[in-house]
């Protein structure tokens, strides 16, 4: 039987290669939960720490992707619910558009930071369910595995994708045309 | 077959800026908040157990040192009724536990939600397993202050201000508490399904 220890080591080296791997995707999907960077930090710990409670549980039912974005997910979902709670009583936080980049530079570069910067905030906007399909379908996962997540048939996910890639376009165009015009 | 990134999963790619820090120092976060969790769990029994015990303690003490049976009869029920707290609030408090994240997207929103529904009856039903229990033991004891003592003047102040505690603790259970919840039940329904900000 093994001790305590070894399991312990265990866990211990699977989060770690958790973390390592998918940290790129783990943060983007932080990111479309959070626009503040401490916040973005405070958030990626508590998945950080989701993971770790969970992994003795996860008995590979399902691949550990989808197992791992599902934990992400849910956590994300209700760390914003709890924070949304405390924060009630105390002022207004200042909009995502303070984390933008500077909307005069003309450059390709600022242009190009300036869509990505709509698009994550077009992302925080969305509802929550279609938000949670929007970040896995940008991140590339099949139908099959966004269903296996989500828990949503397939032609209820096309529905709501289909609808969020609308509302993430015009967001992003919309950036690129006030770009134009201010450059002008 | 894998389709080919389209414009928007291209742009959200390279959207991996400011990445947290390194593993190491991470894991080390991870760790200090799972010792801080466990703590605060342990805490929050010992503190439940702690006050329970306090009170069934209190009144076994005002039964045994004596009195009319009525007397004795009435702080025995509310030394039980102290012992019936914990188990309530410990129900409360699995009540009040976050589903485990593992499931499926939709099964977890409505899980979220279910939590606060249980919340909801659970401070709904204080009447019967918090209010109801005490002011019963507390009336009994007023009877029993009557008996023995004869004054109808402070029989009448004593029942009057127990009635008027118990009312409050229900109100603020049933209306304030309850209400509190079933509007963040409710915000979280708007959030899951409409968006916000």
């Amino acid at each position: 039987m093994r001790s305590e220890t070894e399991a312990g080591s265990e866990r211990e080296a699977t989060l770690v290669r958790l973390i390592e791997q998918y940290k790129p995707a783990l943060w983007r999907l932080v990111s479309s939960y959070e626009a503040e960077p401490s916040r973005r930090e405070d958030l990626f710990q508590e998945i950080a720490l989701g993971l770790w409670q969970a992994i003795p549980r996860f008995r590979g039912d399902s691949s550990e992707r989808t197992w791992l974005y599902r934990i992400a997910h849910n956590i994300a979902i209700s760390a914003l619910d709890s924070r949304r709670r405390r924060e009630r009583q105390e002022s207004p936080m200042s909009s995502s558009a303070d984390y933008a980049s500077p909307t005069h530079a003309a450059d390709e570069a600022v242009l190009e930071d300036e869509q990505r910067q709509a698009l994550f905030d077009a992302i925080r906007r969305l509802p929550a369910v279609d938000r949670q399909l929007m970040v896995l379908y940008l991140e590339e996962l099949s139908y099959e595995e966004i269903e296996q997540i989500s828990g949503l048939s397939q032609s209820a996910i096309a529905t709501r994708l289909s609808r969020g890639r609308v509302r993430l376009t015009e967001a992003v165009r919309g950036k690129e045309r006030r770009h134009d015009s201010a450059a002008r | 077959m894998i389709p080919p990134r389209d414009d928007l999963q291209q742009m959200w790619r390279a959207g991996s800026g400011g990445l947290a820090g390194p593993t190491a120092e991470l894991i080390h976060n991870v760790q200090g908040k799972m010792l801080d969790f466990d703590r605060t769990i342990r805490w929050r029994d010992l503190r439940e157990t702690a006050a329970a015990v306090f009170i069934a303690i209190v009144f076994s003490w005002f039964a045994i040192r004596g009195g009319a049976p009525l007397e004795r009869f009435a702080n025995i029920w509310l030394a039980g009724w102290g012992v019936c707290i914990v188990f309530f609030l410990r129900r409360y408090s699995q009540a009040s536990r976050k589903p485990l994240p593992d499931m499926t997207l939709s099964a977890y929103s409505h899980a979220l939600q279910e939590r606060y529904e249980r919340q909801i009856r659970l401070l709904k039903n204080a009447k019967y397993w918090y209010v109801f229990p005490f002011w019963v033991g507390m009336m009994l004891n007023a009877v029993a202050y009557l008996e023995h003592h004869g004054s109808i003047v402070r029989f009448l102040i004593l029942s009057a201000g127990v009635t008027v505690f118990s009312g409050a603790i229900w109100w603020l259970n049933e209306s304030i508490a309850a209400g509190y919840i079933e509007s963040k039940r409710r915000e979280l329904l708007a959030r899951m399904e409409n968006g916000e900000d």
